[in-house]
């Protein structure tokens, strides 16, 4: 029986696992380059793929007692160089398990390869099926019986040749990223200035080069300003780049250097920013921040109120939550950063963030939670005010306070506002 | 009775009256209870949100309880106020405060680490400020009603007058804060200096006022402002008291001093000084950042530090945030601290466990063979180097005694890398550490069981694992420890247990997920339950004190 298995590494030491459950290894110095693809052949070997059926054909075949399973705690299961061979694509007709390896095939054989297998194989395929249909059957039953005998053998030959498709994409995808490693390596041999490496960081259109790029890419900007301002002014010039920045948004590579430096100024001042819809979030590293309003300078990592607008643009305010309530405290407009922070009330953020007052109130000081509902004369008979009362005494009561309030005064059902605010 | 299943079935009683949270809503997730809720609550709840409550309803509840204390209940929490957790300690303060109980009072804020006796008085005068975070801190509220002003201050001026220099520099926002809410009157040139740094922005505090080190930062501080760099180490460094690690590279920080920076000026002294005045906590968790510029001789240091800190004078660091910290090092630092380091701290914390389970125990440890989870492991040698312990291995057909691990080779091929560590691995447990099945033979681990001594502590590894006949087995234990889900025996309990998800598909009828488990927090939660055992077993009056 011929098994094609994929060679992993531990302890320096390649292994298969021709049964998922127990990894199996090599004698030493005769196991294959681990990331390979070998074929296993066990002639004679008739059991299922489990490692039990394996080691009692091992044992046998190797006529030598290596123990039944697991007895020696020290036991390592290992195979002899005669038992495999570096996989050829004639293996994939003869093998156990072809289908499960053919998205591996563009990893381990070339175009040429590929091209030469289908030039050889593919016509017996088709002579099969031939054969088949001119064969005479005694029965409709015989007739498929026979075309199931020759279905697995056409349909390997099919699927290998169709992932030829793969491996040419692959071969393509590896020459350019050499290209761009070697392009690279030579550009790094000499100190460079920015235009040359914002030339490059575009040429480079890999997806490792993109990687490697970024990084090199980040490092040197790093190194070459002095400070935020510096850095704000190279991120400019990139924006400017509609590919390049595309490229660079995402590259942790790039930004990871320099982010902890970076902060972008305030550029709104005098304003009336309408804080109901924003929400708070941490700061990402976007050159989305260019082009946003900023209240209040703007860290990236650190939280801020963003009122939402494209992609990662909108509006960003120094600050976290807090500021919600701060603007609710100072009666509905507050002066920051040179803005007024407004709030026209109304939106779920809002609701939301009046639930979350009315909970903390209803735990720690009920009559204050009580004044929240002052102006909607709510009957003296409603249950709101015996569930105040009692909580003075009984604690159990101040969430069953906090929950009425939240109906009566945001009209959202409690468990909802509390599950919206991770309560 | 046993210990943990009375303890255990006290817990079942309570939770069934609706006198104590359930677990998922503990601070601590225990299933103890000594029978009275206030003392439960002191010994496991923590003022933070849970799975259904927030800190607000924490807070209301654990008033409830404190206010409802009786004089006895509140004296005896007091006499045990080392193992009544920080929350709880602050609100029996300000109960017996509120009450005029001040002795009684001042025993609760001593037992309390400095900021938190800093912020006494706030927390009685405007406890939001105290007590949340955020916009919370804002909500006017008071759970003692007379503050006590004359008592109030004579206590915060006892509280300065105890305080070290370097409490007052580090809290110094905490003691503007009391001491504004307060209107306190500073008085005398220690008092004045404490009242100048924490009050204004250009301050000299002579040398003569017992406040080091805050001289020293005032005057590295005007060095630093001046561009005089040279003369900021010098300072710091003829100074026999050294200033807090985070008042350091704060100072650093506003300048844009970068230690990272080889480019920086005098950048090689400026290391050797954040070396000398970190903390053991700093030391660990700055441990990979700090790797590129590790020496051997500022390693020494830092582990001198840290053993002092740690060894000498008790500070308690969790077990896996050491081993964390080390893993995560590369390899060149890990090396560099394994003796100094990494030896002597897991030393430690046998000694800990030891203590923690009372001389004389021998402890068995059941896990499986071919899962072997490095941080149980450590866990087992650790252990195994304070007391007698027990290994066993679990298989499929059968199960293996272990012949005791060397706690110093463990520790070796923990400080090289990944490769040669599964070289070892694979040398010392064979291919059985590689394989990926969770079936082990049942009957096997029972008779295991049945022939280990019932009193003596058994700690449980058994991962996507539940049998009948194993549960028959633990029934007799006193002390079952369980790394997973419990078997249900009334002498065990589950420390702690995480599989991670990492791919799920869910139909009509059928699923298939793959999970992956790590026992990383296993061996802290482990000696954290010991720790909290004593407390229950003395609070419970189930142990004679000394």
């Amino acid at each position: 029986m011929k098994i094609l298995l994929l060679v992993d590494e531990y302890a320096d030491r390649p292994l298969v696992r021709v049964d998922w459950r127990q990894a199996q290894y090599f004698r030493d110095g005769e196991g294959p380059r681990p990331g390979s693809m070998i074929t296993l052949d066990l002639p004679g070997f008739k059991g299922e793929l489990e490692v039990e059926a394996i080691v009692a054909w091992l044992t046998k075949d190797e006529n030598r007692g290596i123990g039944g399973l697991f007895k020696k705690k020290k036991e390592v299961h290992e195979f002899s160089r005669r038992h495999w061979e570096y996989t050829e694509l004639d293996d994939l007709l003869e093998a156990v398990n072809t289908r499960n390896m053919i998205w591996n095939l563009s990893e381990h054989f070339t175009v040429e390869e590929m091209v030469e297998f289908e030039r050889r194989r593919m016509p017996e395929a088709w002579e099969l099926v031939e054969a088949w249909k001119k064969r005479a059957f005694k029965s409709e039953e015989k007739r498929y019986q026979a075309l199931r005998e020759i279905e697995s053998d056409f349909v390997n030959r099919h699927a290998v040749a169709h992932a030829a498709g793969t491996v040419i994409e692959k071969t393509i995808s590896d020459y350019e990223t050499r290209r761009d490693e070697a392009l690279l390596e030579e550009f790094l041999k000499k100190p460079r200035r920015m235009g040359a490496w914002i030339d490059l960081a575009e040429r480079l259109t890999s997806n490792r080069g993109t990687v490697l790029v970024a990084d090199a890419f980040g490092k040197f900007v790093n190194e070459e300003a002095k400070d935020s301002e510096a850095l704000l002014k190279i991120l400019q010039k990139i924006h400017g780049r509609e590919e390049l920045r595309e490229r660079l948004t995402w590259q942790r590579g790039f930004w990871k250097h320099f982010e902890r430096r970076l902060a972008f100024p305030a550029n709104v001042d005098g304003e009336e920013i309408d804080i109901s819809q924003a929400t708070e979030v941490v700061v990402p590293s976007h050159f989305d921040l260019l082009e946003s309003k900023r209240v209040g300078v703007i860290t990236p990592g650190r939280r801020a109120l963003r009122v939402p607008g494209d992609r990662w643009r909108g509006t960003y305010i120094k600050g976290g939550r807090g500021l919600k309530f701060e603007v609710e405290e100072a009666g509905g407009a507050l002066r920051k950063y040179g803005c007024t922070l407004v709030s026209s009330g109304g939106s779920i953020q809002e609701l939301l963030r009046e639930a979350e007052e009315l909970i903390l109130l209803s735990n720690l000081a009920p009559e204050q939670a009580l004044q929240k509902i002052e102006d909607l004369e709510v009957p003296s008979d409603h249950p709101v005010f015996d569930a105040a009362e009692r909580a003075r005494e009984d604690y159990r009561y101040a969430r069953i306070l906090a929950d009425l309030l939240i109906e009566l005064r945001t009209g959202i059902d409690a468990t909802v506002a509390r599950a919206r605010l991770g309560m | 009775m046993g210990v943990i299943r009375e303890l255990k079935r006290r817990y079942n009683t309570s939770l069934a009256l609706g006198e104590v949270l359930p677990v998922q809503e503990r601070g601590v997730p225990l299933p103890l209870s000594t029978g009275v809720p206030l003392y439960d609550a002191a010994l496991l709840n923590k003022l933070a949100k849970t799975r259904t409550m927030d800190a607000a309803a924490h807070t209301n509840r654990a008033w409830s309880l404190v206010r409802k204390a009786t004089r006895e209940e509140r004296e005896a929490l007091a006499d045990h106020a080392p193992g009544v957790l920080n929350d709880y300690k602050l609100l029996l303060a300000l109960r017996a405060w509120d009450l005029g109980e001040l002795e009684l009072a001042r025993r609760f804020v001593k037992a309390l680490p400095w900021r938190w006796r800093l912020a006494f008085p706030t927390a009685v005068i405007k406890p939001a400020a105290a007590m949340l975070t955020g916009w919370r801190r804002r909500v006017s509220f008071r759970l003692v009603e007379n503050p006590r002003w004359e008592e109030l201050r004579k206590l915060f001026r006892e509280t300065l007058e105890g305080a070290p220099g370097v409490v007052i520099l580090k809290y110094r926002n905490t003691i503007q804060q009391s001491a504004a809410l307060l209107r306190f009157r500073f008085e005398g040139p220690r008092e004045d200096g404490i009242h100048d740094l924490a009050f204004e922005s250009q301050v000299e505090v002579g040398h003569d006022v017992n406040l080091a080190p805050i001289p020293t930062f005032l005057e590295a501080k005007e060095r630093l402002h001046g561009g005089d760099l040279k003369g900021f180490l010098d300072v710091l460094g003829e100074a026999s008291a050294v200033i807090p690690i985070t008042s350091y590279m704060g100072l650093l920080g506003n300048y844009s001093i970068r230690l990272y920076d080889e480019r920086q000026p005098m950048v090689e002294e400026l290391r050797d000084y954040a070396i000398r005045c970190a903390t053991a906590v700093e030391s660990l968790l700055r441990l990979n950042e700090w790797a590129p510029w590790l020496t051997e001789a500022r390693m020494d240091r830092l582990a001198t530090n840290v053993r002092g800190q740690v060894i000498e004078r008790g500070l308690k660091v969790p077990f896996f945030k050491v081993v964390k910290a080390y893993m995560n090092c590369p390899r060149e630092v890990r090396e560099m601290a394994l003796n100094p380091l990494l030896k002597p701290l897991l030393a430690h914390y046998g000694e800990d466990v030891r203590g923690l389970l009372g001389d004389g125990q021998q402890m068995t440890f059941l896990q499986p063979g071919n899962f072997v989870n490095l941080m149980s492991l450590l866990l087992y040698v650790v252990a195994s180097a304070a007391m007698p312990t027990k290994l066993y291995f679990l298989k499929k057909d059968g199960v293996e005694e272990i012949p005791s691990l060397d706690r110093d080779e463990v520790l070796a091929h923990l400080a090289v890398d990944r490769r040669a560590l599964e070289s070892w691995l694979l040398r010392e447990f064979g291919s059985l550490a590689n394989r990926w099945e969770y079936t082990y033979d049942q009957k096997a681990i029972a008779r295991t069981i049945e022939g280990l001594d019932p009193a003596e502590p058994l700690m449980l590894d058994l991962p996507f694992f539940d049998d009948i006949e194993v549960l028959q087995a633990l029934l007799p234990r006193e002390q079952v420890y369980n790394l997973n889900g419990a078997f249900g025996a009334p002498g065990e309990i589950c420390l702690s247990y995480q599989y991670y998800a990492e791919f799920g598909a869910f139909g009509r009828g059928w699923s298939f997920g793959m999970y992956s488990r790590t026992g990383d927090t296993a061996a802290t939660k482990f000696t954290e339950l010991l720790d909290r055992l004593r407390w229950f077993r003395r609070l419970g009056g189930l142990e004679v004190q000394p």
